[in-house]
């Protein structure tokens, strides 16, 4: 099945085979997390919730949080650090009663509770926790909520600024493209070659022989050079397309970073610049800065 | 061989009587015989009575005493031959049930082999055979082992989206539609295949399908609510004003629909959805609405401690007024009484005007009350875990102290006989209607998420966090076993027929299960056969 694949869209698989990096490249990676703690005594069919103190918040993404009950449904208020138009925000939250794990059903959560939201724009945000009388019949206790944020989207800064290093995308680095793009050209050229003599080999040859037994040497010939013609051609443009996806977007990678560089490191005499260190729970340990920079 | 024994024992006893007196001749035979007699040794007494009639000078007396005995010990050898022979036929025929049952559970051992090697046919055949064998007989493993075969051999599964099912439910030609955590509403063909799937880009709400089953109300998160028919196709929508859709109602001649919202309002639509009237709201969320029977008022449950009653022009009626949270509410099966239950630890009877006509009250927050099915008495449940029995005048029946977690459901049976209840555990309660308990159903090992009484209340359906599906007959035996899932089995509800059983599980996979009691009576009249009989009956070679 597959290799009957193979051979029907040789051009289809190569470029799969060969973009299927790129597809990692353009993923989404965890830029930051943040997270908020709140711990409260409710008890929802007499209507109380007190906070037994403010919400503990770790990071930068979340900057307020405060819970409100109304009725049966207890709403989140919280605040996000404004994001860029292309990150995203992913929400989870957690919430313990008298230190046991209650299993949140997804389907009684209301409002900014989706699996990706944008990361710019409003960035005052709420979700409901509703009907918990109707789930749970009796809640009170001493309720603790784990608001976790994280801020999803494509790194522009992945290893802060260096100053002493400007980006370059140069001839040096252009070259494996050139090899690449000339390889594909020359196994194009060389599929029309054999391609012609395989016609050929069959227009003279096979069609002039007077007995099968005779023919079908020529035949056989005139195949295989066919086969291998196609598959050079086929090979031929998939390496083409590839080759062209991966080069168009280095260069829109170098552009991008040049553009940083040019913030950052400019001729400026003093500049503030963003090192790499930051917080995250991901990457425990790390923290975010700024740096002051002169130039003498 | 006896005749030889009595001439020998005749001429013993001739030649002892000879050498005898006549008295003790006598005496001595009878109460040797009489002693036989006593010892059920019938023939030997006979002999003996026979020796003391040829004793010298036998009176008269003594001669009628001697034939009464013969007489007796005739009767008694006949009665005793008759009493064994009886015996034997009733050891014959227990020993043929035991032969019976004893190969019905072979076949079943021999299902339970092939079904574990996954041959089904091969299971089916045997374990039908093992429960032909032992017809009504209370052989438990038999009949598991055949209902856990016809799990595998009559279950159709459809493959959903991989989110969890929210809602499900049979549509009235067989078919089913299910509502999955993925935003879709799919409708399903009896094939097994999607005959329809809605994809939303909104959140749904909640579904409601109408009375008689050709009309699903669909409530989104923007407030919209479409109508559709039974193929997915929509003949009605009300636009909504970005206010979440709760609930959704429809009078039970499918004319009217009431649409709750969150934010408290309550729409009253038509079936094509033309908004008829609508009521102001007090900004607290509805949780449900139900028209009464007559279709000319609508109960309403917010999440307050009120309970409202509007007509169709959204005009306010009544107000039944608890003292806090409001959980649940029932209608009588006459539709004209009203049942209550409520944080403040009471559940309350009330009619449509308003009036309680009874307070039923409980040490702790009642969280749930239901009629029996005759209307004539209430069973609630409180946060202490204990059930209560009411009659309609509100004299505590009696109390049943449930397990020890919170009861999650009280159901009765469709009957009225019976009743199950199951806490946040492994196990389901089974009660008679006197409150006795029946048997306890606790053969999961996870939590139990669902259980339902077959419409003609003769089994019992309960699925659990365990990924089984059980099937049990109204005595608590388990008759199925169905194990095939791979994630909980959220939810099961039986056919209106009782034939077939729908379940969805938290892998977003719907399954519909066959009654093994209805299979087993198919396949009486439409026996399974050996492969090699199939061979012949449809002149199939194998190595064709």
């Amino acid at each position: 099945m597959i290799k009957k694949y193979l051979s029907l869209h040789p051009v289809l698989f190569s470029t799969i085979v060969l973009l299927f990096p790129l597809h990692l490249i353009a993923q989404n990676q965890l830029l930051s997390s943040s997270r908020s703690t709140i711990v409260a005594q409710i008890d929802i069919a007499d209507g109380q919730l007190e906070m037994e103190q403010a919400a503990q918040i770790q990071g930068v993404l979340i900057q307020s949080l405060s819970p409100q009950l109304q009725n049966d449904d207890i709403t989140f208020s919280f605040q996000l650090q404004e994001g860029k138009e292309e990150e995203e925000y992913r929400i989870n939250i957690r919430a313990m009663l008298d230190g046991a794990v209650i299993n949140i059903k997804q389907e009684d959560l209301l409002g900014d509770y989706q699996d990706r939201i944008p990361a710019s724009g409003s960035q005052g945000k709420e979700i409901i926790w509703s009907g918990l009388l109707d789930r749970y019949y009796d809640f009170r206790g001493r309720l603790e909520v784990i608001l976790s944020v994280e801020l999803w989207g494509q790194p522009t800064l992945p290893f802060g600024v260096r100053c002493d290093e400007v980006p370059v995308f140069d001839g040096r680095q252009k070259l494996p493209y050139y090899i690449a793009a000339g390889a594909g050209l020359a196994a194009l050229g060389i599929s029309f070659v054999i391609g012609s003599e395989a016609q050929k080999i069959y227009d003279d040859d096979y069609l002039s022989q007077n007995f099968e037994q005779a023919a079908e040497p020529f035949y056989q010939d005139a195949n295989d050079k066919r086969h291998t013609a196609l598959l050079l051609r086929y090979g031929g443009i998939a390496v083409l397309v590839a080759d062209a996806a991966v080069y168009f977007y280095r260069r829109d990678r170098h552009k991008k970073k040049l553009a940083t560089f040019s913030e950052f490191c400019g001729n400026a005499p003093v500049s503030v610049r963003p090192v790499y260190e930051r917080t995250s729970e991901a990457l425990a340990g790390s923290s975010i800065g700024l740096k002051f920079a002169y130039r003498f | 061989m006896k005749i030889k024994k009595f001439h020998l024992l005749l001429i013993f006893t001739l030649g002892f009587v000879s050498g005898l007196p006549a008295q003790d001749c006598f005496d001595d035979f009878m109460k040797r015989g009489i002693d036989a007699y006593g010892l059920f040794q019938f023939q030997q007494a006979i002999d003996l009575f026979n020796a003391a009639k040829i004793c010298p000078d036998n009176s008269e007396d003594q001669v009628q005493e001697i034939d009464n005995w013969i007489s007796k010990a005739n009767n008694g050898y006949i009665n005793e031959i008759t009493k064994a022979r009886d015996e034997a036929l009733v050891l014959q025929k227990e020993a043929v049930k035991q032969a019976r049952f004893s190969e019905a559970n072979r076949l079943a051992y021999l299902a339970a082999e092939e079904l574990e090697k996954r041959n089904i046919e091969d299971a089916l055949l045997l374990a039908f055979m093992g429960l032909d064998m032992i017809e009504d007989e209370p052989l438990l493993q038999v009949k598991q082992v055949f209902g856990d075969v016809v799990a595998s051999s009559h279950a159709l599964s459809y493959k959903g989206a991989g989110k969890p099912i929210l809602d499900s439910d049979f549509l009235p030609d067989g078919r089913f539609w299910s509502r999955g955590a993925g935003q879709s509403l799919t409708f399903w063909g009896a094939d097994g295949r999607v005959d329809t799937m809605l994809a939303s880009n909104t959140r749904i709400m909640c579904t409601k399908a109408s009375p008689d089953g050709q009309y699903i109300a669909v409530g989104f998160e923007k407030g919209d609510v479409d109508i559709l028919d039974a193929f997915g196709n929509r003949i009605g929508q009300s636009r909504g004003t970005g206010d979440e859709v709760t609930d959704i109602s429809f009078a039970h001649d499918g004319s009217l629909l009431a649409a709750s919202y969150r934010t408290g309002k309550v729409k009253i639509l038509s079936s094509n959805g033309t908004l008829q009237a609508e009521t102001l709201g007090k900004a607290i969320p509805i949780k449900e609405g139900r028209f009464s029977a007559d279709g000319k008022f609508i109960i309403i449950r917010s999440a307050s401690s009120e309970l409202q009653i509007i007509d169709t022009e959204a005009k306010p009626i009544e107000t039944i007024q608890h003292k806090k949270h409001i959980y649940q509410f029932r209608l009588s099966p006459d539709q004209q009484k009203i049942l209550t239950c409520s944080a403040d630890s009471t559940a309350r009877l009330s009619d449509f005007a308003g009036q309680i006509l009874a307070t039923l009250r409980h040490p702790a927050k009642v969280h749930k009350a239901i009629f029996s099915p005759d209307g004539q008495r209430m069973l609630t449940a409180a946060l202490d875990h204990n059930i209560r029995f009411w009659d309609l005048t509100g004299k505590l029946l009696w109390t049943l102290k449930g397990n020890e977690s919170t009861i999650e459901s009280i159901q009765f049976a469709p009957d009225g006989q019976y009743f199950l209840s199951f806490s946040r555990g492994n196990v389901v309660n089974l009660w008679n209607s006197e409150g006795q308990p029946v048997k306890n159903l606790d053969r999961h090992t996870g939590s139990i998420l669902c259980a339902d009484f077959s419409p003609d209340s003769k089994f019992i359906l309960t699925t659990s966090a365990d990924q089984t599906v059980k099937l049990w007959d109204i005595t608590g035996q388990l008759l199925m076993n169905a194990d095939q899932y791979s994630g909980s089995v959220t939810s099961g509800k039986f056919s209106a027929d009782g034939k077939d059983i729908l379940t969805a599980s938290h892998d977003g996979n719907l399954t519909v299960l066959e009654n093994p009691v209805d299979v087993f009576k198919n396949l009486q009249m439409n026996p399974p056969m050996p492969t090699e009989d199939q061979q012949v009956r449809f002149g199939i070679s194998p190595t064709q």
